[in-house]
């Protein structure tokens, strides 16, 4: 009886063993594909989904070869009261075309209502994040001249606009890091009560 | 096992190109680092792709497809592994031949059970494989919204390309 208990426990693992080499059989020549692949490193893309985040440029350029025509609006406030349409009737308006010489490096020429200025700008990351296996990126862009010139007290000092959003990365999964710093960096940019007041 | 190996030939820079045609808009991608592996004693293979890989025109093509379609980020790649059909020796006489090939496309997460036809010539240092076959958007759960329907063709038509040397 005993001996043949251990002769159907040695059916069945033999038939588990042939199992489980049929099944690895079918995955194998993906899995050496990806064993040959090495982890590469790609820029993270797709930041933010315009070029212009509120008042202030944003990381993104508009990519190689394309002119990117931006019309925006900056109104008054809403405490103005219904003889101003809370803020609506004075608006002030910037037109801007902005050129992408390389899918990074942007120029741009931008007529402001205010001050009925005329300016230039030019973009271009300094520091770049990276989806890879790392645990730390910085991200940082500059752009020259444009809204950089209109925040008090920051720019008459230096008339040069630094926009960076730092991501914090945990050792793990990078889906949840890129959305994370998403997240980050729409706080960075959208927030800072300094690029809200000062003109208008 | 040594054996076996000396029959796997593979590749790192496969080309595949993509066109989807409408009457308002052509998109075209096109990427080539497709990696391919082929086993010359029974006919099975591999071929995998990196979505973020695909190249266009327009950027923001580029971007809308990575983000928006084909989610790069959740699925970052594509894949087809198979048998050649009817696989023998013969398809090594460095005549160029067609075949079909069965197995299973992956893509956007989903997998289908796929048939494709493609040919395939045994040059002096390894196999150049050609193919094309067309990828319904619905079957990979791909969705486009209505008003893009009218820029987006429902069949994309692609076209892949690789040669795979002795390992």
């Amino acid at each position: 009886m005993r001996k043949q208990d251990s002769s159907s426990w040695q059916v069945v693992l033999l038939l588990t063993l042939l199992v489980c080499s049929v099944s690895s059989r079918g995955q194998g020549l993906l899995d050496v594909l990806n064993e040959s692949e090495e982890p590469v490193t790609v820029p993270v893309s797709a930041t933010f989904k315009d070029t212009r985040i509120v008042n202030v440029q944003s990381n993104e350029t508009p990519g190689s070869g394309v002119l990117h025509f931006v019309i925006a609006h900056r109104f008054g406030t809403l405490s103005s009261g219904a003889y101003d349409l809370w803020g609506l009737d004075n608006a002030q308006m910037r037109m801007g075309l902005d050129y992408g010489l390389t899918d990074r490096f942007a120029i741009g020429v931008a007529r402001n209502t205010y001050q009925k200025n005329l300016r230039g700008q030019c973009q271009g990351p300094c520091l770049e994040a990276v989806d890879g296996p790392q645990g730390l990126s910085i991200f940082l862009v500059m752009v020259f001249g444009d809204d950089g010139q209109r925040i008090e007290g920051i720019t008459r000092v230096f008339p040069l606009l630094l926009h960076a959003s730092l991501e914090l990365r945990s050792p793990g999964d990078f889906d949840t890091k890129v959305q994370r710093a998403t997240e980050l960096g729409s706080g960075a940019f959208v927030c800072p009560p300094k690029f809200c007041r000062g003109y208008g | 096992m040594s054996v076996m190996n000396a029959q796997r030939y593979m590749g790192h820079s496969g080309m595949v190109h993509f066109h989807s045609q409408t009457l308002m808009e052509d998109i075209e991608a096109t990427l080539t680092d497709m990696t391919g592996i082929m086993d010359a004693v029974d006919g099975s293979f591999a071929f995998q792709v990196k979505m973020r890989s695909f190249s266009f025109a327009k950027a923001l093509m580029q971007e809308h497809f990575n983000e928006d379609y084909i989610e790069s980020d959740q699925f970052p790649k594509a894949s087809f592994q198979g048998q050649i059909v009817g696989w023998s020796e013969s398809l090594g006489d460095g005549e160029t031949h067609v075949v079909r090939a069965e197995g299973v496309f992956w893509c956007h997460g989903i997998e289908q059970r796929r048939t494709i036809e493609g040919s395939l010539k045994k040059a002096d240092d390894g196999w150049e494989i050609s193919c094309r076959f067309p990828v319904e958007l619905e079957e990979h759960d791909i969705d486009v919204p209505g008003w893009a329907t009218y820029l987006i063709s429902p069949t994309i038509d692609v076209d892949v390309q690789i040669k795979l040397t002795q390992q």
